[in-house]
């Protein structure tokens, strides 16, 4: 029956040009987007969902995927020369000993001999370092001056740029950093500040296992370059004799000024990004950074630590937030990372709570407004005549209760009537009875006497007899009547002598008779 | 009580809108700024004000997000060269750094309304500690364009290992050393006594002829013009030309300290900041090395009582960024580097004078606070010099730094000429004091005929 009612009331609200399903629908899903947006709202808050971290590894990503490419381009390009280069050497040293009638073992220790060679390879040092992108070029080869010395050195020459302030380095001024006093004179070269003779190097003493077949060339792991304060990797590969005997090492160096200046690395919406090619040795990372703030704090120690969508670079006294990718080169793997300074990193990832906030906390209001003004608009039409239907039900429900009650009580009463009237006709008969009996004991006579006495009964007699009519015994009379017991008792004599009978019995006899007289007389 | 909301509501929004401005115009950690540097205190070995940069970049940078890039330690002139590169977008240049040392003369190459006006970020009283006279040399007009952070002098630095051997043979004093003449006389003794190699190596002689002539009472600059042809020069080059000529002065270009790490001089007249480069061990050509003492002794005089020498170093340029950030970066660092403690940390350590009247005083009631005991003669010889000397900026004229490299190739030029030539006529047995007299004569009216073209 409700159910009928409510279908009359929803059609009710239809023909009003509304489609309340459809509305009802829409706010439970408005309900439902706030409930989703308060809880994406507090996982936000509580950096559970972390969108800001998304966009920024996002970007992060595609620019590490670039420059990581880049890098290997570079460095590959700079073996390709140092290759070119280490020919050049092996060529220009079996000239020089061929013509020299020399052995390469006859150089050892013979000053004249090695600074000549050092002499005749110049140009091919300096050539090669023009052409190869990088900071340096330098050959060393197994042999020394003074072989007499306490500590092993190992001749050759490196040439470094000097005042480098551009990844171009036409026309840069160079110095030599390691090569006989001899060359640098002859060339008309600077020397450096840290300039010495020859070098100290532990190559030779790994240069077998080192070089492999496959071997292309080795990048070596960024070190301190003795005597400057700079630091730089090495690209570099062996130069052999014509016995294919590792006489000696050859390539370029790449410090830490030409890397940064080379490898720029800056974007739009994220701000200066620092760039890094990093190696690992025994859980230990270093490299090169864009930065020469990151070159020096590089020095004390970095811990890579892998999180689930992004690295962190914790360098002691600070963090970092970024990207790494692994990359071959030459010989061995590197990590090429892109990282964001942890304010920096901070800032996006609040601004990205703040945007991500903002948007939920715009999704519930507006879903809450959708939902006040559904609610108001249909649902409470729709609730308030529901609960006029429930109050009317309840309303039928009482007065179906109230028939209930009343039939009751109507067939309990026609129940008590129709024992009231069983009762009466039985007491009708048996008075009748009793008085076709009275009326066999009674003298006339004295029944005469009574009756046309009754009317000499004085008024509280009257009321007296009529009370005695009712059933009522001396004592109940003087109470209702309000006399004493004597005083009635008097009243009673009065009465028995005016109607000439001697008991209460015979009063009650002869006035039942009167009554059932009187009314069959009627 | 509408009204009084409102008026609360307006209020915060103005302060958040003002504070955002604010933001927006200061460096801070969460959008840092990087302002690339290119400077000229260290050297290939070593940069004492890279070190200090580092401890601003860990510092005070880190806490408002600015750090100091160093791209380039280089000389001035490279500086200056970069710099005209990058002004002029020549192919391959770099881009203007944000920060740079250099001498006064490149404010001109930059463009003066290019430089950031230091006198507009530091106050009064910020800029009231600065030594005065280092200060004026910063400014054009009214705009002061050059900070001074450090400044140096001249000195005499001596290998005092290899010169105690010269003396302990030859009886040759250090006190002989003080002044150019006795000077010259042991350059020429100790040309005898190596078998011709050379004493020294003087760095500037457009230095050497301006201290020179003041000492003598005479103008080496006039209106921008160099005053040679007079006595006063000529009583300053007769000396220098005849020692150069005999041998004893190293003539090629390059590093003196170069010179000294292979023994081809063992003494060098130039920058306080040249002890840096200063080696602690000679090399010879068989590989062997020795490990020496340097001796630093004040500039030696012309003339007793009139002791001079001149203020050396350039200044702190910063390039007006449209970035207000960028801006106020470099004048937190600026002030930073200039406080007394940073600037005497980086000064002391690279050879150079403070630049606020407070760190002067620190450093020269107390040398021991330098750090670096081999540097302690260095600065007892600024303290000799400060006391008794009289120093002199070098003056700021147009093409100025032409000028004076001209001159230094001039000089070189006309004395390795001559001493070539003072060989081939003593080879040729011609009487040696003769062909000195005559090549010292000839040389002035040669370096007159240049200069004067």
């Amino acid at each position: 029956m409700n159910t009928v009612k409510f279908k009359k009331l929803i059609n009710e609200i239809r023909l009003e040009g509304s489609n309340v399903g459809h509305r009802f629908v829409l706010f439970i899903i408005s309900g439902i987007a706030i409930i989703l947006s308060l809880i994406l709202l507090l996982l936000n808050i509580f950096g559970v969902l972390n969108i800001g971290n998304i966009q920024v590894m996002d970007m992060l990503e595609t620019q590490l995927q670039t420059y990581s490419d880049n890098l290997e381009h570079d460095y590959n390009k700079i073996a390709a020369y140092a290759i070119s280069y280490s020919k050049q050497l092996e060529d220009g040293i079996q000239d020089f000993l061929s013509e020299n009638n020399l052995s390469f073992e006859d150089l050892e220790n013979d000053n004249e001999a090695i600074t000549d060679l050092q002499n005749k390879l110049y140009d091919t040092v300096y050539l090669n370092m023009q052409l190869a992108p990088s900071s340096g070029a330098f050959y060393i080869l197994n042999t020394t001056v003074n072989s007499n010395l306490d500590t092993a050195f190992y001749n050759g020459i490196y040439l470094k740029y000097i005042n480098l302030y551009s990844e171009s380095t036409v026309n840069n001024e160079f110095s030599l950093y390691r090569g006989s006093f001899i060359t640098g004179k002859n060339n008309d070269i600077n020397f450096h500040s840290g300039w010495q003779n020859e070098m100290k190097t532990d190559f030779f003493e790994k240069c077998d296992s080192l070089f492999t077949s496959d071997t292309h060339y080795i990048l070596s792991n960024a070190v301190e370059i003795p005597d400057t304060w700079e630091r730089a990797r090495y690209v570099y590969v062996p130069i052999y004799d014509y016995k294919k005997n590792i006489i000696g090492v050859c390539g370029f160096e790449v410090n830490d000024l030409y890397f940064q200046l080379a490898q720029k690395s800056n974007n739009d919406k994220l701000g200066p990004i620092i760039c890094a090619l990093l190696d690992e040795e025994q859980g230990i990372y270093s490299g090169q950074f864009n930065s020469n703030r990151y070159n020096s704090l590089n020095s004390a120690s970095l811990n890579v630590i892998d999180k689930k969508s992004y690295t962190v670079f914790d360098f002691d006294s600070e963090k970092c937030v970024g990207k790494t990718k692994e990359v071959q080169l030459g010989n061995d793997t590197f990590s090429v990372a892109l990282m964001l300074t942890e304010p920096q990193y901070q800032k996006f990832i609040n601004k990205g709570k703040l945007t991500t906030a903002g948007i939920f906390l715009f999704v519930a209001l507006f879903s809450f407004v959708c939902c006040l003004f559904m609610f108001r608009k249909y649902l409470s039409p729709i609730l308030h005549k529901m609960e006029q239907m429930k109050s009317k039900e309840e309303q039928l429900k009482a007065l179906e209760l109230a028939k209930e009650a009343a039939e009751e009580e109507a067939r309990r009463a026609k129940d008590a009537y129709e024992k009231a009237l069983a009762k009466y006709s039985l007491t009708q008969s048996e008075l009748i009875h009793i008085t076709d009996e009275y009326k066999k004991e009674i003298i006339p006579e004295d029944y005469e006497h009574f009756v046309s006495n009754l009317d000499t009964l004085t008024p509280t007699e009257e009321r007296i007899y009529q009370l005695y009519q009712e059933g009522k015994n001396q004592t109940e009379i003087a109470e209702i009547i309000g006399i004493k017991i004597n005083t009635m008792k008097y009243h009673t004599k009065n009465i028995y002598s005016k109607l000439g009978i001697s008991s209460r019995k015979q009063l009650l006899r002869f006035a039942a008779l009167k009554q059932q007289q009187d009314k069959q007389g009627k | 009580m509408k009204r009084t909301i409102l008026n609360i509501l307006l209020t915060t929004i103005l302060l958040l809108f003002c504070s955002g401005c604010a933001q927006k115009s200061m460096p801070n950690a969460e959008n840092p700024v990087t302002l690339n540097m290119w400077h000229v205190y260290g050297s290939q070995t070593v940069s004492p004000l890279n070190n200090v940069i580092d401890e601003f970049n860990n510092t005070v940078g880190k806490e408002n997000g600015i750090t100091i890039n160093v791209v380039s330690v280089t000389s001035s002139s490279a500086i200056d060269k970069a710099l005209y590169a990058s002004a002029n977008g020549e192919p391959g240049a770099e881009d203007m750094p944000d920060l740079f040392t250099a001498y006064p003369r490149v404010a001109e190459i930059v463009g003066y309304d290019n430089l950031l006006c230091w006198n507009q970020y530091f106050t009064e009283e910020e800029l009231a500690k600065f030594n005065e006279e280092f200060l004026s040399e910063g400014y054009y007009d009214e705009k002061l364009l050059m900070l001074p952070i450090a400044k140096s002098s001249e000195a005499f630095f001596l290998n005092k290992t290899l010169f105690d051997r010269f003396s302990e043979e030859t009886g040759v004093s250090i006190d002989s050393l003080k002044t150019f003449n006795s000077l010259f006389e042991t350059v020429n003794r100790y040309y005898d006594w190596s078998d011709g190699q050379c004493f020294m190596q003087i760095n500037d002689y457009y230095n050497y002829a301006y201290i020179g002539m003041k000492a003598y009472g005479s103008e080496f600059i006039e209106d921008g013009k160099l005053q040679l042809n007079n006595e006063g020069f000529k009583k300053i080059w007769m000396p220098l030309a005849k020692t150069a000529i005999y041998g004893g002065i190293f003539l090629d270009d390059g590093y003196a300290a170069s010179r000294w790490k292979t023994v081809e001089i063992i003494s060098n007249i130039g920058s306080t900041a040249d002890v840096l480069y200063q080696p602690n061990q000679v090399i010879y050509a068989d590989n062997s090395t020795e490990e020496i003492t340097t001796l630093t002794m004040p500039y030696p005089t012309f003339v007793e009582n009139t002791a001079g020498a001149v203020y050396r170093g350039g200044g702190l340029f910063a390039v007006k960024s449209e970035d207000e950030r960028k801006n106020n970066a470099a004048y937190l660092f600026a002030k930073w580097i200039t406080q007394e403690q940073h600037n005497l940390d980086f000064v002391t350590n690279a050879g150079y004078l403070p630049v606020t009247d407070e760190a002067f005083d620190s450093l020269f009631n107390d040398i021991n606070i330098v750090e670096n005991k081999d540097y302690h003669s260095l600065y007892q010889a600024a303290n000799t010099m400060i006391q008794d000397y009289t120093f002199y900026a070098l003056p700021l004229y147009d093409g100025a730094s032409n000028t004076q490299l001209s001159f230094e190739n001039n000089v070189k030029a006309v004395l390795k000429s001559a001493h070539n030539q003072y060989l081939r006529r003593i080879d040729a047995g011609e009487t040696p004091s003769v062909v000195l007299n005559e090549l010292a004569e000839s040389s002035y009216n040669e370096l007159l005929s240049l200069v004067t073209e």
